[in-house]
């Protein structure tokens, strides 16, 4: 508590300065006093309102010497415009508001540019949001702004400032910086988001098999980290997987990567932009603890039809897009599936050939995107986003005897999960001041494992087949309203509902003989909750800086309760000078869904379960502060974050299988707290691009019935955490790209001792764990180096990535267990896995 | 060529390497074991032992010399003794009666003295062989189970007895007999057949008082030993406590490996107040069936 309160009175001393500069004043404070000593100085008189001048307050420099000078800042601080009479009379009147509104796009292909710097010679930048779209206050009957994104030709452009008037400008892509001499300061200027913003397309970071992974560097951002290897998610500031809100195009998703972890759900084509959200979330999604990841798919070509192709090691995949109805209607569509299970079915078939049974098994990923975007007019534009994927292993068994009952036997199982979501959303420009969005969307997760047999004999057959399965789904629908009022002030206010359909435990058996049919439903339990929100959140921009505030209401209703929460948060962007930024915030979130990890049936099997009236949502709150120096190329960063958890759930040690209805026995609520400190530095060089990233955090919890009650490491607990990627531009079309991750070992629980105890009078060796996270497994570290290729051809472009995963043979962790040394004695083995590995994959552009 | 490159690709992307890692046992502070799993139709023994620090081989068979023993029945003393312990076994001249709730408490050396108790289940399963059928290669068989209308906790175990040629001598030997069955209720996996297990562990929720076939197969091949003769299976339905049924499924949940995602960290808790292992009962019906 003392901490937070210490923080609050920093941050509220540094809003109270924000605002002022040094140097001498000609008058600073209440603005009739300073048109009366301006009319003394300079001989003129003011004929106004008083109403005009109320409560209005000035700051005029020594600097701001000449009339016209003076009149200018009156304009700007205060709204007031003036007419000029003779010599020497001046009236003062009310300044009309003009605001202009418009959309970046793509000059070939009609996509939102999202990022971008739009900025008045007077007035502190803006940026284009995720729909490419920015909003200025104006005076006069016209502006001049200038554009500024690294991957787009500089602009500047003169505005008609027309009520009501939106405009679309089109920027033309450069091939590479160099080639653009950037002579504005906007291109060294601090952002003003708080939020990381990654474009997937500009930095390719190969990862395992030479997959082009969209979230590859999302995991080089500091604080950010895959949880160990074998492990699905992120970790980010210390939290687990399930703490982190993933959104495409606004639509949850609730499991986002494949194969334990190896990739994401996300191919780099068909994504536009990746927004991080860490020090602070957006009141409208901030129900997870950690973080919102908000992933943008691409609209699609509105010019010209674009398809894509890559082949690699482990997948491959394909992606079109274009129009439908030229610069009204485009489709986006991609597609990608692994084939580790096709290329390895001969050897199967080998390994079977001489054997009566005959058994094969199958792994395989796929992922399918598709999205139409419908540019109505202007100021309306619909969208439609599908998504379906998820990862599947089936096995199958054939055994033929050859007797006299001619007896057939086959087995079967699969086991897979799937992830599908659907989304409507509708957007609206009403005027240039006011910006409408409306959603709906519906999202499921789904895990089942089927299996079932089958004996066929002459004159017998029998066959069972049992089902489990547990999953989640979710309808919601929102609303939301962007305001521009004032003059450098932006308000959003929304609501929504979700209802959520939890179904964690389902098994069915049905079995069919020559006596009996039998088809029951062994456990089947269902929960159903809603959730009810609204939020408001205001960012105001003052010289170089900004204040962002908010407060989200959230109402949960589940299985015999109701809860409230009221979520507030506030953060600021102050500049220092030029070339530095401080960054102050504190934010509150909670969560009213989880995660809960169930390995009792052999496999990473998780379960997501939702609060109940004994388990209440989970909190937390963060203080965070960052520096942020640029100068040139040249970016650091260096943060430190304290989060404090209340109401956290772990799963309990040795909990069986959630057969029975009181699953809540089996986790433990508590508290947690993760602190660290980050820290970033990127330049570029001539050809040589590097970025680098350090972050050194602690994640501890408390839980009742776990470790005895005392505090222990959080499984997410990895101390130093080094990510490093460099670049070289080899020459124009080709580059080499090293990338190099270390982390400190996760804690993992091993036994303190060893006994023997009988299971039907045979021994069996089992462990005794006193203590939870009680080992470290060794740091995980690889390099990889890759060697990227551009070609263009007659009819089409290729790029091939060729590289080396794990170079020098890293055995990473993987599992531990007690095996035997050389001399029979018990040890503490490692179990590693993805050793040196080649990365190819080539992708062919029409 | 077209082989080697397959053979290759599935090397590079299944290899897997092992290490040792160091490891600190350092206040590891060792604890009695206590295994006691009594039936109802036989003489109560207790097995005692101790548990050693994680890279060291436990024994069962090391303790020997005087323990105290106490022992109630439903709260009535039944036992106040000091017992000779040998290489870690106890002999105590009762047979569990049904339905009664047994409590034990034993000090050995400086080990803090352990308590336990359990309750006997009240009925002892119904269980009848309806038929054998034999082929080239497996004997089915099926099997009357009468259930009880107050929930049960059962095992099936499947046991080989024949005579086994020790030197000269030819001698009784059993070995756990390993069957496979198709029928969903068993939990020792949740594949459709448990294969490959002596014994099955399976509640009776879906059966609710009435009575149930249930087919078990038995490969002819894992009848064959060298040097032995099968004689005959028996068959055992055991009716546990429900404190021995939860013992035993989170013994078959523990599979040793402790960090990575098939990491699970089971911890068994037995019975044993300061101690470890289990102290339970059972009662059980035996079928043999001649070969």
């Amino acid at each position: 508590m003392r901490s937070i309160v210490s923080f609050l009175f920093v941050f509220i001393s540094f809003i109270t300065v924000a605002q002022r500069n040094g140097g001498d004043y000609l008058c600073n404070g209440n603005l009739r006093a300073c048109l009366d000593t301006i009319s003394q100085v300079k001989g003129v008189s003011f004929n106004y309102k008083s109403s005009l001048i109320k409560r209005k307050q000035i700051v005029l420099l020594e600097k701001h010497q000449d009339l016209d000078s003076i009149l200018y800042q009156l304009k700007l601080q205060c709204s007031i415009d003036h007419k000029i009479y003779g010599d020497n009379v001046i009236n003062l009147y009310p300044l009309a508001k003009r605001y202009v509104s418009g959309t970046l796009l793509d000059a070939a292909s009609s996509e939102r540019i999202v990022g971008a710097r739009i900025s008045l010679e007077w007035q502190s930048t803006v940026v284009t949001d995720a729909n490419g779209m920015f909003r200025l206050f104006t005076f006069g009957d016209s502006i001049e702004v200038t554009i500024y994104h690294p991957d787009y030709q500089f602009a500047r452009l003169k505005l008609s400032t027309v009520k009501g008037e939106t405009y679309i400008i089109r920027l033309e892509e450069v091939a590479q910086l160099a080639a653009v001499g950037v002579t504005s300061k906007d291109s060294l200027k601090l952002g003003l988001y708080s939020f990381d913003k990654i474009d997937p397309n500009k930095r390719v970071l190969p990862t395992i098999g030479g997959e082009t992974d969209a979230l590859s560097e999302v995991k080089f951002v500091p604080g950010v980290q895959p949880v160990s290897f074998g492990q699905q998610g992120l970790s980010i500031r210390g939290g687990s997987p399930d703490q982190n809100f993933t959104l495409l195009d606004g639509i949850p998703i609730y499991n986002t990567f494949h194969l334990l972890g190896l990739f994401s759900i996300f191919n780099s084509e068909s994504i536009s932009s990746i927004d991080l959200h860490k020090d602070e979330q957006p009141a409208k999604f901030a129900n997870r603890l950690s973080s919102v990841i908000q992933v943008n798919l691409k609209n699609g070509n509105k010019q010209k039809t674009e398809a894509a192709a890559d082949i690699g090691i482990l997948s491959s995949g394909i992606y079109i897009n274009g129009p439908i109805v030229k610069e009204k209607l485009s489709f986006s569509l991609s597609a990608r599936r692994t084939y580790a299970d096709i290329l390895s079915l001969p050897l199967q078939r080998f390994s079977n050939r001489n054997s009566p049974q005959k058994s094969v098994s199958k792994l395989w990923s796929y992922d399918v995107f598709g999205k139409l975007h419908y540019q109505i007019n202007k100021g309306n534009e619909l969208s439609l986003t599908a998504y379906n994927g998820g990862d599947q292993l089936d096995f199958q068994s054939k055994f033929k005897l050859e007797d006299n009952l001619n007896t057939q036997e086959e087995s079967n199982g699969s086991l897979g999960w799937r992830n599908s979501v659907i989304g409507l959303r509708w957007k609206s420009l009403l005027g240039s001041r006011v910006y409408f969005s409306t959603e709906v969307s519906t999202s499921s997760y789904q895990l089942r494992f089927n299996d079932g047999y089958t004996l066929s004999q002459v004159e017998n057959e029998i066959s069972n087949s049992s089902s489990y399965r547990n999953g989640l789904q979710e309808l919601r629908l929102s609303t939301d309203i962007d305001i521009l009022w004032r003059r450098s002030n932006m308000l959003k206010i929304g609501l929504g509902v979700v209802n959520y359909v939890f179904f964690p435990f389902e098994r069915n058996y049905s079995a069919t003989n020559d006596i009996s049919i039998v088809d029951t439903s062994i456990v089947s339990r269902q929960y159903q909750s809603q959730e009810y929100y609204a939020f408001a959140e205001g960012k105001s921009y003052f010289n170089g800086g900004s204040i962002t505030y908010g407060l989200r209401a959230a109402q949960f209703t589940t299985v015999g309760r109701t809860y409230v929460r009221l979520l507030p948060k506030i953060s600021l962007i102050q500049p220092l000078n030029k070339k530095s930024q401080l960054r102050l915030g504190v934010t509150t979130a909670n969560q009213f869904v989880h995660l809960v990890p169930n390995n009792n049936l052999g496999l990473p099997v998780d379960i997501w379960l939702p609060v109940t009236n004994t388990l209440t949502p989970m909190s937390v709150t963060q203080l965070s502060t960052k520096f942020i120096r640029k100068k040139n190329m040249l970016r650091l960063e260096l943060g430190i974050y304290s989060k404090f958890y209340n109401n956290i759930i772990e799963h309990q040690t040795g909990s069986q299988l959630l057969t029975s209805s009181d699953w809540e026995s089996n986790l433990s609520v508590g508290s947690g707290r993760a602190y660290g400190l980050e820290s970033l530095v990127e330049n570029t060089i001539k050809k040589i691009q590097l970025y680098a990233a350090y972050s050194y955090s602690r994640s501890r919890r408390t839980m009742e019935g776990i470790n005895n009650g005392y505090e222990y490491f959080s499984k997410y607990d990895r101390p130093h955490v080094l990510s490093a990627v460099t670049q070289y531009q080899l020459t124009e079309k080709d580059k080499l790209v090293a990338s190099f991750t270390y982390a400190t070992g996760n804690p993992i629980t091993v036994p303190t001792s060893r006994y023997i105890t009988l299971i039907n009078g045979e021994e069996v060796v089992v462990e005794e764990f006193s203590g939870i996270n009680n080992y470290r497994m060794p740091a995980t570290h690889h390099l990889d180096i890759s060697y990227i290729r551009n070609r263009s051809h007659t009819k089409f472009k290729t790029t091939t990535v060729l590289g080396i995963y794990n170079v020098y043979n890293r055995l990473n962790p993987f599992m531990t267990f007690v095996g035997l040394d050389e001399d029979a004695n018990p040890e503490l083995k490692l179990r590693s896995f993805l050793p040196i590995m080649p990365m190819a994959k080539i992708i062919l552009k029409l | 060529m077209k082989w080697w490159l397959y053979i290759a690709y599935g090397l590079v992307i299944m290899t897997g390497c092992e290490q040792s890692l160091p490891f600190d046992s350092e206040g590891f502070e060792p604890k009695l074991v206590i295994n006691s799993f009594n039936s109802s139709d036989s003489f109560m023994q207790i097995g005692v032992s101790t548990s050693t620090s994680t890279l060291k081989t436990p024994t069962r068979y090391a303790l020997n010399g005087k323990c105290n023993v106490l022992l109630l029945k439903n709260n009535l003393l039944l036992l106040s003794e000091s017992l000779n312990l040998v290489n870690g076994k106890l002999q105590l001249p009762f047979q569990a009666s049904t339905g009664s709730i047994y409590e034990l408490q034993l000090g050995y050396g400086a080990f803090p003295s352990i308590k336990a108790k359990d309750s006997v289940p009240v009925n002892v399963p119904e269980l009848y062989l309806d038929t054998m059928v034999s082929n080239t290669v497996y004997y089915t068989l099926k099997l009357r189970v009468q259930d009880n209308s107050a929930p049960q906790k059962y095992q099936f175990q499947t046991v080989l007895h024949g005579k086994e040629l020790v030197g000269t001598d030819s001698v009784l030997t059993s070995y756990p007999l390993p069957f496979s069955s198709t029928d969903k209720i068993f939990i020792s996996t949740i594949r459709t057949v448990a294969e490959n297990n002596s014994f099955a562990l399976f509640s009776d929720e879906l059966w609710n008082g009435q009575e149930r076939i249930i087919d078990l197969r038995i490969t002819k091949e894992d009848l064959l030993r060298p040097d032995f003769k099968p004689e005959y299976i028996e068959i055992k339905l055991a009716n546990l406590s429900n404190n021995m049924y939860n013992y035993y499924v989170a013994l078959l949940q523990n599979n040793h490996v402790y960090g990575g995602p098939l990491s699970s960290v089971t911890d068994l808790n037995g019975n044993i107040e300061q101690g470890l292992g289990g102290f339970y009962f059972y009662t059980q019906t035996i079928l043999r069936v001649d070969l």
